[in-house]
């Protein structure tokens, strides 16, 4: 049984539906934000086991909020995926440095996604 | 008679002036003294300043912005006798202000009708309004490439879940019509993609960074990430890439992008059973690149037509593969923006044969340096004009670097021989000799070859620096942090370089700190993943390595960095706390050290001096 927990931090409704549809399909928990700040938040009370943190949102982006999370004793060892538009090399190298552990690209395949979070948190099926 | 002629010369006068006032570029003439004599209205606006206050002056007693003063005097060909020795510099300069100006400045030098130099023309165009439509079209680009792919990602994210049987059974009909969809969905991602691309590299905002790169690297990665396909496809692949080739200024990214996409396109046209030729010779002054393939060729009429927007060989084969278009089109702009070619051999059922060329960088630059002591740093300072040695001289000095300094092409060579400096900054505007001749000579004689230059330039033309053997180039007015910066790179690269993997902070800052204070250059990384992006970047001397880390652990870093012959060389010195994990013991004799933790930094400090002295004898 995975009783795993998934922050989701991302802005566009019809994303958000689709991470929980296919991660909920695994027996994940998915708790939702669409706020950088609020994510921090709930990161530090909620103790997810990895957070999905897409880039470009309002208020804070995705790499501050990451950065943010990485200098925060509660939150710094929750493994971070950066969901990002652009897919440049430079992003990639841009997600790591601010400590994410894998970057994935939109528009993205829900296996992709699942496949990934399982390996991170090393869930076999 | 003498009035008429009076007359007329008024008439002229009053239209030349007229002229002057009504084009949009500000003008100001300065004689021989470098007083002005002439300005149009556009420039008193620029200089805020009145035309009667101004004439007859010298500009230092009246502007007091510097940098718009500097533009204003930058100019010392008082010898230019002839048309033919006429030059336009141009440079930029931002004035403070909101929003700041940002004027592009031409000199031009006024000669009499016996072509002597009886002073010179400084032309002002305002880009500040073309700045911001740049900037605005920029932003424009980069917020439609967001607001396209999201809904993008919503159908392709559907569609799968559906296609993968997450919402329930589909039948195939369902399933046909979905494919169809995704694989538009798919097309129209990359078409996307393509067109940022394209009207990024059109509209010149595409930054180059540009650096001697080794291609047979990029041809190999390529042919790496292709060859599962190819085996599955049966594709024989032929590779034809000699060691040792020259090396080439460009863009490595790019021209990776390049690379990649000739080769996918041969993979895509040549059926199953097929042959596919990836080759790379030195020819000339170039490089050139060429991948053959047993696809169905081109006919002639199309290859006329093949490296433009948008065109798509019309044949049934081709709609099925599908493509934007666009790939051929942005390869050639990439290719030509690096001062090469890009063409097609081919017949129809032939197959075709795509090359590019690609200008080779000159031999024997800058890798290998002198060794010095820490003090000595000695770097000769060639420019005709004195004042502006004396200015790169003052930054260099107070580095603590020794300057001498040489004012023509004879003097530099003579003096870069006998004195045989660590470092070289060459104005390339001389008198007698042009400034890239002297780096030629420079680069062919045994005793200069392997001395850094470091090109300052009013002219951008850093490929042709680059090509020509320059370590770094440099637009002028110099940026004293960025000229201070470059030097340190390049005289740093004697010092070790020292890779520093752990993922406790404190431990990093103190290592850093000392083995700082031992000469050695430090890079750090907090995880194993880090670790492996930096080892991308550049290769070190040494790597300090914990085991224990968030992401990628010190023992997953060790496996991959002695699986490619790039990495598997450097010595490794594991530092750990904990007990070695027993079950890891045959990673672990892959490394050269193992150090458990705490240990005093002499101990550690004389491990790694052992190791690179040992490394430096073989």
């Amino acid at each position: 049984m995975n009783n795993n927990k998934i922050l989701l931090v991302e802005d566009e409704p019809d994303i958000i539906r689709l991470v929980k549809f296919t991660l909920e399909q695994r027996n994940f928990e998915v708790v939702a934000t669409s706020n950088g700040l609020a994510a921090i938040e709930i990161a530090s009370t909620e103790k997810p086991d990895l957070i999905l943190l897409d880039v470009m949102m309002p208020v804070i982006n995705g790499y501050e909020t990451c950065v943010r999370l990485k200098k925060n004793e509660k939150t710094k060892s929750i493994p971070v995926i950066i969901l990002s538009a652009k897919a440049q090399k430079k992003e990639v190298d841009r997600a790591l440095r601010v400590g994410a552990a894998d970057f994935i690209a939109k528009p993205f395949s829900p296996r992709e996604l699942r496949e990934k979070i399982e390996k991170i948190l090393s869930i076999k099926n | 008679m003498k009035k008429a002629k009076e007359a007329f010369g008024k008439l002229i006068e009053d239209l030349m002036e007229t002229i002057l006032s009504s084009i949009s570029d500000a003008i100001i003439a300065f004689d021989r003294d470098e007083k002005v004599v002439y300005l149009n209205p556009q420039a008193e606006r620029i200089l805020k300043v009145k035309k009667a206050e101004i004439v007859g002056q010298k500009v230092e007693e009246i502007i007091e912005n510097q940098e718009l003063l500097s533009a204003l005097q930058s100019f010392d060909h008082k010898e230019v006798s002839t048309k033919e020795e006429r030059l336009e510099l141009t440079q930029e300069v931002i004035l403070p202000g909101e929003p700041p100006t940002i004027l592009r400045i031409l000199t031009t030098p006024l000669l009499d009708k016996d072509q002597k130099y009886v002073g010179y023309l400084k032309t002002f165009q305002d880009l500040t309004s073309e700045r911001e439509i740049d900037r605005l079209k920029s932003e424009f680009l980069s917020t439609v490439s967001h607001d396209l792919r999201t809904p993008l990602t919503s159908i392709k994210g559907y569609v799968d879940l559906i296609l993968d049987g997450d919402a329930g059974e589909i039948s195939d009909i369902q399933r046909e019509f979905l494919e169809i969809v995704k694989h538009n969905n798919d097309r129209l991602v990359k078409l996307i993609n393509d067109v940022l691309d394209i009207s990024k590299i059109e509209s010149g905002r595409v930054h180059f960074r540009i650096e001697p790169i080794q291609l047979e690297d990029v041809v190999h990665d390529v042919i790496d990430t292709f060859k599962n396909l190819m085996a599955q496809k049966k594709i024989r692949l032929i590779t034809d890439i000699p060691q040792a080739l020259g090396s080439v200024a460009a863009d490595q990214d790019r021209i990776g992008q390049v690379v990649m996409n000739l080769v996918s396109n041969a993979l895509k046209y040549t059926p199953a059973g097929g042959k596919i030729e990836v080759s790379l010779k030195e020819e000339g002054h170039r490089l050139i690149f060429s991948v053959i393939d047993t696809g169905i060729g081109i006919s002639s009429e199309d290859q006329k037509y093949l490296f433009t927007r948008f065109f798509r060989v019309d044949s049934s084969l081709t709609q099925e593969v599908g493509g934007s278009g666009l790939g051929l089109s942005i390869c050639k702009s990439i290719i030509n923006l690096h001062g090469g070619e890009i063409w097609i051999e081919s017949e129809l059922g032939q197959g075709s044969n795509f090359s590019f060329s690609l200008p080779l960088a000159v031999k024997g630059a800058p890798s290998k340096l002198k060794k010095f002591a820490e003090h000595d740093r000695k770097i000769l300072v060639i420019d005709s004009d004195p004042d502006a040695a004396r200015i790169v001289q003052r930054y260099l000095e107070k580095e603590g670097h020794s300057v001498i300094k040489a004012f023509d092409a004879a003097e530099a060579l003579k003096v870069a021989r006998e004195e045989e400096p660590n470092l070289i900054t060459l104005d390339i505007m001389m008198e007698e000799m042009d400034g890239f001749e002297l780096l030629q000579a420079l680069k062919n004689d045994e005793n200069t070859k392997n001395i850094p230059v470091i090109i300052l330039s009013i002219v951008t033309d850093e490929h042709k620096g680059y090509r020509m053997g320059a370590a770094g180039y440099l637009t002028k007015p110099v940026n004293q942090q960025k000229l201070v910066r470059d030097i340190e790179n390049l005289l740093g690269q004697t010092k070790k370089r020292i890779l520093l993997v752990d993922d406790d902070r404190d431990l990093v800052k103190l290592l850093t700190l000392a083995l700082k204070r031992r000469g050695f250059k430090i890079e750090h990384a907090y995880n194993g993943l880090e670790a492996i992006v930096a080892l991308k970047r550049k290769t070190p001397d040494l790597i300090l390595l914990d085991l224990r880390m968030p992401e990628m652990d010190g023992y997953q870093v060790i496996e991959k960095l002695k699986k490619s012959p790039k990495t598997s060389q450097i010595p490794i010195i594991v530092m750990t706390a904990y007990h070695f994990d027993e079950t890891k013991t045959d990673v672990l004799k892959l490394t050269a050290e193992q150090i458990s933790k705490p240990f005093p930094v002499e101990i550690l400090a004389s491990k790694i001096q052992e190791l690179l002295g040992r490394k430096l004898s073989e």
